[in-house]
């Protein structure tokens, strides 16, 4: 832990982050930014994250810096989401969306499962109407292009 | 701030807008606050001058709306953009200024409308309006911004009548091997050019408004009605509904995204996003999502991984899954799509066996039939002297082979054809001349008559293999290459090829009476026995094939002595046990993996006997199944499998077994699965109707089809799959 070299990360507003290295190679596009670029000390702009949203993949990476199975994710259906992974992601609609968005455009994987995972809970088991609900989103089918009931109900 | 509600009623705005104020337009649903963080392309370049773009784009709106978005509450995570008011001219002017820069990156980006030449700006209006499906979205999202790159691209290259792709690469991700992915997306609301360059999904209609913005002057009228408070972005509260519309359409851009959440979730739920709006319905419409859904719902139903018969022209996997699905559903429900006709001026039909994708049926004059349900044409039609009593097609090695028996003149012989030539290939006879029985593999053929006496060939090279005698033969197969023998008895026998015999084993604990008067091996290695109590029973003998636990098929090497204590240790398993309620002197069965059709007919047509088709359905795995006999009676089918299927029965003697996996869980993948059978009980009773009143002589049946034989002569298919062209149709429209 001692004597990591540092990141400096620039955000899309232009607020400065300091991180360590080993929390810095979650992130598979600054792995290889890093490795390209080697140890200058220059800040590595991202201009598609904002300030808050980094603070948030910042945490879950530190959170996550010593599991080892990191990398290795699985997407097994059945493994359950543990609990301070939950509790991460119990952030308002848009907010989810935005760490989605920076997970894959950062390319961390776990990071990108987890929040597509807990979409994709909203999403399960739902009716239409449940679903537009959620998503705050409009039934803007006309009448006629409805779809036939092909799909029997199990 | 103020929260913009839309007027509801006001689902279609006006579409008129001149074409003056195209640019204006586009600028006035410009975009979501956060679009500038998620609008990259790959070079900062390009994202800064997008983020001018974005910039000069929100002075425009901010414009027309004439409303004091508080900056704040605009974007907090981007503070340092502000909003000014610019007049309408010079933001215009801004955005003008910018096509240079924006156009020069936005080459890689390549946005590649196929706006053919014609594309006048009207055209490139409704294109882009067209990315805002929903009227309320005149906020936009990034899309506005690409759409943003690729009016300029328009403008700068309007005389340019290149017909690209309609395929278009998003800012973000360029993934060009998804680009029907991503661009069914954003097509959601495609206009007319799109729908005809992509035929993958129609996807939806451009009916939807376009954005509204008319002429200058009224653009401020009709933006103020629609453009939502684009701030939302960052606030939980839910209030507009356009907003939760745009950040998801945002979200749903990249590929990677809607893998990772569309990816694993169930058909049910997918179905139900496609029906909740045009966003999610562009994006539930992946390929991956639909191929993955559809071999789920055929998994195991076929031999084959996928269904050789098929319509010719497959649009897409997401038709391939709703063909299946209703396909699956009219079996259940016994509704017959479709009859289908094959005649050949047919006398009685004696023998009649279907593999997908072929039919072959073989007649009491010695004709062989060789079909093929695709395309519904006579392939072949062999000759053979006699009553055809049995027919094999070897789809592999190319081969009709059959057996006429004349009674007339004492002869068998056994005939084989190549289906490649059309000619004959093999002839062979023999002395005792009431050959009935027959098998065929690969490389051998067996031939017995009702005394026992066998001779087995090599069929590639003609020669003869072997000559012996065993006893009484009622049903005769091939697994691998041992010949199993099912005797009248009730004995199972296994015979090497030159007559050693490696075991005998009874199935008097199955069968009380031993009189076994029919046998019938599933193509998937169980049988169904039928002796002359009328108990019928269907059984899978482990020996025959071995189920690892990961469910893959190993074959078993049965070429070897099979002692007595290993046949009593695997036993015989009994999926079911019926007793039928008539007596009868014939029965036609055949079957698919998981269904078993039989109908006890009568030779004598005068007795009016009801004819019973029995149909397999899986049931629930074992637990949760009682255990007593079926009551013979007719029952229709449950609409769906949860019925609690009655009778699994129990074996007396404890050798039935209806096993589960160690871990209880259902196996999955080809094969039977352990324990799922149901016990025979009626077909739908329409369908029973149908069937009965062809007046069958033989049948046949596939996961897609029944194939019956008439007594009269003629072969009729029945489809269960919708009629493809009607929903090729429908399909068209959606």
């Amino acid at each position: 832990m001692s004597a990591h070299s540092q990141i400096l990360l620039t955000s899309s507003e232009g607020t400065e982050f300091i991180i360590d290295r080993d929390i810095a190679d979650k992130s598979m596009l600054l792995k290889c930014m890093l490795e390209d670029i080697g140890e200058i000390g220059q800040a590595v702009p991202l201009p598609n994250v904002s300030g808050p949203i980094l603070t948030k993949v910042i945490e879950y990476c530190t959170h996550h810096r010593d599991d080892p199975n990191f990398l290795s994710a699985n997407d097994d259906v059945a493994a359950d989401i543990d609990e301070w992974d939950l509790e991460y992601c119990k952030v308002d609609q848009g907010t989810l969306y935005e760490l989605i968005l920076a997970a894959n455009y950062l390319d961390i994987k776990p990071l990108m499962d987890l929040t597509c995972k807990t979409v994709a809970n909203m999403i399960k088991a739902k009716s239409p109407e449940e679903i537009r609900k959620t998503f705050n989103i409009t039934n803007d089918f006309t009448p006629d292009e409805e779809d036939q009931d092909w799909v029997d109900e199990h | 701030m103020t929260t913009r509600q839309e007027p509801e009623g006001d689902g279609k705005v006006s579409r008129s807008y001149s074409l003056a104020s195209a640019p204006l337009r586009l600028l006035s649903h410009s975009f979501h606050s956060t679009a500038i963080t998620h609008a990259s392309s790959s070079s900062s370049s390009a994202s800064s001058s997008s983020t001018t773009i974005a910039t000069a784009a929100q002075q425009q709106q901010q414009h027309c709306t004439e409303q004091q978005y508080p900056t704040s509450s605009l974007d907090p995570y981007h503070p340092h953009q502000h909003y000014h008011q610019h007049n309408d001219s010079s933001a215009f002017t801004v955005y003008e200024s910018t096509p240079p820069a924006t156009s020069i990156d936005t080459k890689d980006v390549e946005p590649s409308l196929s706006l053919s030449s014609s594309s006048s700006l009207s055209l490139s209006s409704t294109s882009t309006s067209s990315f805002f499906p929903s009227t309320e979205a005149a906020a936009a999202s990034p899309g506005a911004l690409w759409s943003d790159f690729r009016h300029q691209q328009q403008q700068t290259q309007e005389d340019q009548s290149d017909t690209r792709d309609s395929s278009f690469v998003l800012p973000s991700l360029l993934n060009p091997s998804n680009i029907i992915d991503s661009s069914v997306l954003l097509l959601s609301s495609s206009s007319s050019l799109w729908r005809k360059t992509i035929k993958l999904e129609p996807t939806l209609l451009s009916s939807t408004s376009p954005l509204p913005a008319v002429s200058r002057s009224t653009s401020k009228s009709t933006i103020v009605s629609v453009v939502p408070a684009t701030a939302e972005a960052s606030s939980s509260s839910l209030g507009v509904r356009t907003d939760g519309r745009d950040r998801l359409e945002r979200l749903l851009m990249p590929y990677d995204i809607r893998y990772s959440i569309f990816g694993r979730l169930s058909l049910q739920d997918i179905y139900n996003c496609q029906l909740a709006c045009r966003l999610l319905y562009g994006a539930t419409s992946d390929q991956f999502i639909w191929k993955r859904l559809a071999l789920n719902v055929i998994q195991g139903e076929f031999y084959f991984d996928i269904p050789k018969t098929l319509p010719p022209n497959i649009p897409n996997w997401k038709f391939f899954c709703k063909r299946h699905l209703l396909r699956q559903k009219n079996w259940r429900r016994g509704h017959v799509q479709d009859v289908i006709s094959l005649d050949d001026n047919y006398q009685k039909l004696t023998t009649l066996q279907i593999m997908a994708p072929y039919v072959l049926t073989g007649c009491d004059d010695g004709r062989v039939h060789l079909w093929n349900i695709n395309t519904r044409t006579l392939l072949h039609r062999f000759q053979i002297r006699g009553e055809i009593t049995w027919v094999e097609h070897l789809q592999e090695q190319k081969i009709v082979a059959g057996l006429g028996y004349d009674i007339d003149n004492l002869r068998s012989e056994i005939r084989l054809f190549s289906t490649e030539t059309g000619q004959q290939i093999g002839l062979y006879e023999e002395d005792f001349w009431d050959l009935a029985i027959c098998a065929i593999n690969d490389t051998y053929l067996a031939a017995s008559d009702g005394e026992g006496r066998y001779s087995t060939w090599n069929w590639k090279t003609g020669v003869k293999v072997s000559q012996f005698k065993t006893s009484i033969t009622e049903a005769l197969y091939f697994v691998q290459n041992t010949i199993l023998e099912l005797h009248y008895d009730g004995l199972i026998r296994l015979f090497s090829l030159h007559g050693e015999c490696y075991g005998r084993f009874t199935l008097d604990s199955i069968l009380p009476n031993h009189q076994v008067s029919f046998c019938w091996l599933h193509n998937d290695f169980s049988m169904v026995v039928w002796e002359s109590s009328n108990t019928m029973a269907h059984i899978r003998l482990p020996l025959l094939q071995r189920k690892s636990s990961s469910g893959i098929k190993s074959t078993v090497n049965l070429e070897r002595h099979i002692s007595q204590e290993e046949w009593d240790n695997q036993g015989a398993e009994v999926y079911w046990r019926h007793q039928l309620t008539h007596t009868c002197n014939f029965a036609a069965m055949g079957g698919g993996r998981f269904q078993l059709l039989y109908v006890q007919i009568f030779e004598n047509l005068k007795d009016h006997v009801p004819i019973r088709v029995h149909s397999l359905r899986h049931s629930r795995p074992a637990a949760e199944i009682g255990v007593y006999p079926a009551p013979p009676s007719p029952r229709p089918i449950g609409a769906t499998t949860t019925t609690p299927a009655s009778a699994l029965p129990v074996d007396e003697s404890g050798e039935a077994a209806i096993r589960m996996d160690d871990d209880g869980r259902r196996e999955e993948g080809y094969g039977m699965q352990h324990g799922e059978y149901v016990t025979a009980h009626s077909l739908n009773p329409g369908l029973e109707k149908i069937i009965q009143g062809l007046r069958p002589s033989r049948i046949d049946c596939d996961p897609e089809y029944i194939v019956v034989g008439l007594v009269q002569g003629g072969v009729r298919l029945l489809q269960f799959a919708p009629v493809d062209d009607d929903l090729l149709e429908r399909q068209m429209y959606r």
